[in-house]
């Protein structure tokens, strides 16, 4: 079991490596350069100015020494310092961290509470109206991009109720209700295509277990269907839809960095997209591996989940 | 004006006339037009027939499982009581109570995220409201009942750390937990290898003798047929071509389908490999279905009047659904009683 669960986040830490190792290459091919997009508003900046700022920030080195600087440092725990502020990569992402893991998960939320009883009601009404309608929204949950439904929530409810979403930001600790409100908005719009994934996956893989020859035989038991459904199909039907869920946090990562700059939430969203701008290289970096970290030991979590729910699993895992 | 066979008291379970249709993507289909059979208590019923006949519709339809299909007519009625269409709610304090049922693949009949003995304690506090730790024991002892070695230890056993054999033992003990009166093994051996059907064979035999469960055995076995059964329901597609006790139809069989069945069906000591010989041609498409003799398609004996619409008719002490029954044996049916 522990093995089984080794393997696999070794396996997450390759794949980690060589994201961060082509991100470090590909953000070196973006056209600007750091220094001169630091530069750019101060007047009479001289060349000799710009070599020195390209010397401290290190970008004068090779690449594969500058490669080198950084996985010596990535291997100490260090993420390097900004190139804005100078201040540690690190301490600048775990400030930022909290309201983005706040904002996925309020969208997880969302996806979850909502994508189980409609892909439930769907699977034990199949071809009724309510799985008609619910399977069309599912398509449209899935096709209609998350920025695009938050820009349409927030123009409908501000034409219809005059309600805007707050401008200021504050923290839970700050304000827990003022917060809750300002994230309302940005995770029904990031758990929109989390939902309709579950419901989706959800009703078919109900579906399939429902007329199962082991459904069959509990219900030639006597049991009610509440038993079947709840117990026995909705468990077996879960894996599924824990695989969804898995993939759909890398979808709702991805959707935080448009989501926050909209809603104006400082989360790592809104730095990396800053970042992105000053070409600041350490603070992308450091921004995609913690992306990258989170979505790993998202699917580590299911693959051991998966053991859990299924002993098939659990013993091969165990054997291996 | 039934067949004298017939116990006088009101059967353990009787199914009169009973047609099952299913809505597919096509429209409807009907699996089964005039079924026909009764079981008394303790009794042992062979039903066989080809493949698709209808067999396996027959024991959903009893216990109310059709899914997608319902009765579209004829009656079922249980220790006097008519279930025909009753409620899920109804049917649930019948269904493993009852009448309880084993299915044919008892490598995918039992829930694999659970273990067998937490599938047993569920089977037994469906019916008795009684604590975990008196579910536990009965669980225990079922699998003692049912020959699995060490039950206390299998109890916490996955069903895919289990054989065949044993988990069709498992199933049988789950269907046996709340003493049913009646069982119905729908080919309970097929999945399983020679010498292991042979054991779970004994097993309900032995389990039958001792609890007095009434069996609707669903097998395509004439061996097992002969070695187990009181009577046998012979079907064809979906309907029931005959009806009679073990000896007389293995004996004397009257239904030309019935004699061609026991020539084609092999036997349990034929190799499983060999070749086995068929019935010749195959059963109608059901929009092609003939409106008389539903087997005049394949029938040897065909003629005219074959072709007019029949009933199951007391024929040499047992019922038939033939114009022509077997001449060999020089039972023929009188000629007032074809034309009538
Ligand atoms: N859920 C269903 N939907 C549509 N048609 C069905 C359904 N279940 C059974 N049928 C049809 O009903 C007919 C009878 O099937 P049944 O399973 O009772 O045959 P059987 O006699 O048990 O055969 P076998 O020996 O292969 O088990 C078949 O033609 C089958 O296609
Ligand atoms: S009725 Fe005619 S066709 Fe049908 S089985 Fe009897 S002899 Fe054959
Ligand atoms: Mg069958």
């Amino acid at each position: 079991m522990l093995l089984y669960a080794g393997r696999r986040l070794t396996y997450g830490l390759l794949v980690l490596a060589l994201v961060a190792t082509l991100v470090f290459l590909i953000i070196r091919l973006i056209p600007g350069d750091a220094v001169r997009l630091q530069m750019a508003d101060a007047p009479g900046v001289t060349q000799a100015q710009i070599d020195q700022r390209t010397a401290e920030l290190g970008l004068d080195e090779p690449i594969l020494s500058q490669f080198g600087h950084f996985v010596g440092g990535l291997a100490q725990g260090d993420l390097g310092t900004s190139f804005d502020d100078e201040r540690p990569v690190t301490t600048k992402i775990l400030e930022r961290l909290p309201a983005t893991l706040e904002l996925g998960l309020l969208a997880i939320l969302f996806g979850v509470l909502l994508g189980v009883p409609f892909g439930m009601l769907s699977a034990i009404r199949h071809h009724s109206v309510v799985d008609n309608v619910m399977r069309f929204l599912a398509v449209i949950g899935m096709s209609v991009p998350n920025f695009w439904l938050a820009l349409l929530l927030i123009t409908f409810l501000a034409l219809w109720f005059g309600w805007s979403p707050p401008l200021v930001y504050a923290s839970p600790a700050e304000n827990l209700g003022q917060n809750l409100v300002h994230m309302l908005l940005p995770a029904i719009a990031l758990g929109a295509a989390t939902m309709a994934s579950i419901a989706r996956m959800l009703r078919s893989s109900l579906l399939e277990v429902l007329g199962s020859n082991f459904v069959r035989t509990i219900r030639s038991r006597g049991a009610s269907e509440r038993v079947v459904v709840l117990k026995h199909a909705g468990r077996s039907s879960m894996i599924p839809v824990f695989t969804v869920l898995g993939l759909q946090v890398g979808h709702i990562l991805g959707g935080t960095v448009i989501l926050e700059r909209i809603f104006a939430i400082p989360g790592m969203g809104s730095l990396i997209f800053e970042a992105v701008g000053q070409r600041d290289y350490p603070v992308i970096l450091g921004c995609v591996i913690f992306y990258g970290a989170i979505f790993i030991l998202v699917n580590v979590v299911v693959d051991l989940l998966y053991a859990v729910i299924d002993p098939r699993i659990r013993y091969k895992g165990a054997s291996a | 004006m039934r067949a004298p066979a017939r116990s006088a008291d009101e059967p353990l379970l009787r199914v009169e006339d009973l047609h099952v249709e299913f809505r597919t993507g096509g429209g409807t289909v009907e699996a089964l037009n005039a079924v026909d059979l009764w079981i008394d208590a303790g009794e042992t019923v062979a039903v066989v027939g080809e493949s698709g006949s209808g067999k396996s519709v027959t024991a959903l339809a009893v216990l109310g499982l059709l899914g997608n299909g319902r009765v579209s007519g004829g009656r079922i009625t249980w220790d006097g009581k008519d279930i025909t269409g009753a409620s899920n709610r109804d049917m649930r304090t019948v269904r493993g109570n009852d009448i309880s049922v084993i299915f044919q693949d008892p490598m995918t009949s039992l829930d694999p995220l659970f273990t067998i003995g937490h599938q047993l304690v569920e089977a037994y506090r469906i019916h008795h409201d009684v604590s975990k730790r008196e579910a536990r024991e009965r669980a225990v002892e079922l699998l003692d009942l049912v020959g699995i070695p060490e039950p206390a230890a299998k109890f916490k056993a996955y069903p895919h750390q289990l054989s065949g054999g044993q988990r069709q033992r498992v199933m049988i003990a789950g269907a046996l937990a709340c003493d049913p009166r009646l069982l119905i093994a729908d080919e309970p051996t097929t999945a399983l290898d020679v010498t292991v059907e042979a054991q779970v064979l004994a097993l309900i035999r032995d389990l039958q003798e001792r609890t007095g469960v009434g069996l609707m055995l669903i097998t395509h076995d004439m061996g097992v047929v002969a070695e187990m059964a009181d009577r046998v329901v012979v079907f064809y597609a979906g309907q029931v071509v005959e009806t009679g006790t073990a000896d007389e139809i293995l004996d004397r069989p009257q239904h030309p389908y019935t004699r061609a069945l026991l020539e084609a069906i092999p036997r349990r000591d034929t190799p499983r490999d060999q070749e086995m010989p068929a019935i010749p041609g195959a059963v109608p498409a059901l929009d092609e279905m003939p409106t008389g003799c539903r087997f005049v398609t394949r029938c040897t004996e065909a003629a005219p009047e074959c072709e007019s619409a029949q009933t199951l008719r007391d024929v040499a002490g047992r019922q038939v659904r033939c114009w022509r029954p077997d001449e060999d044996h020089g039972v023929l049916a009188p000629m007032a009683e074809v034309a009538g």
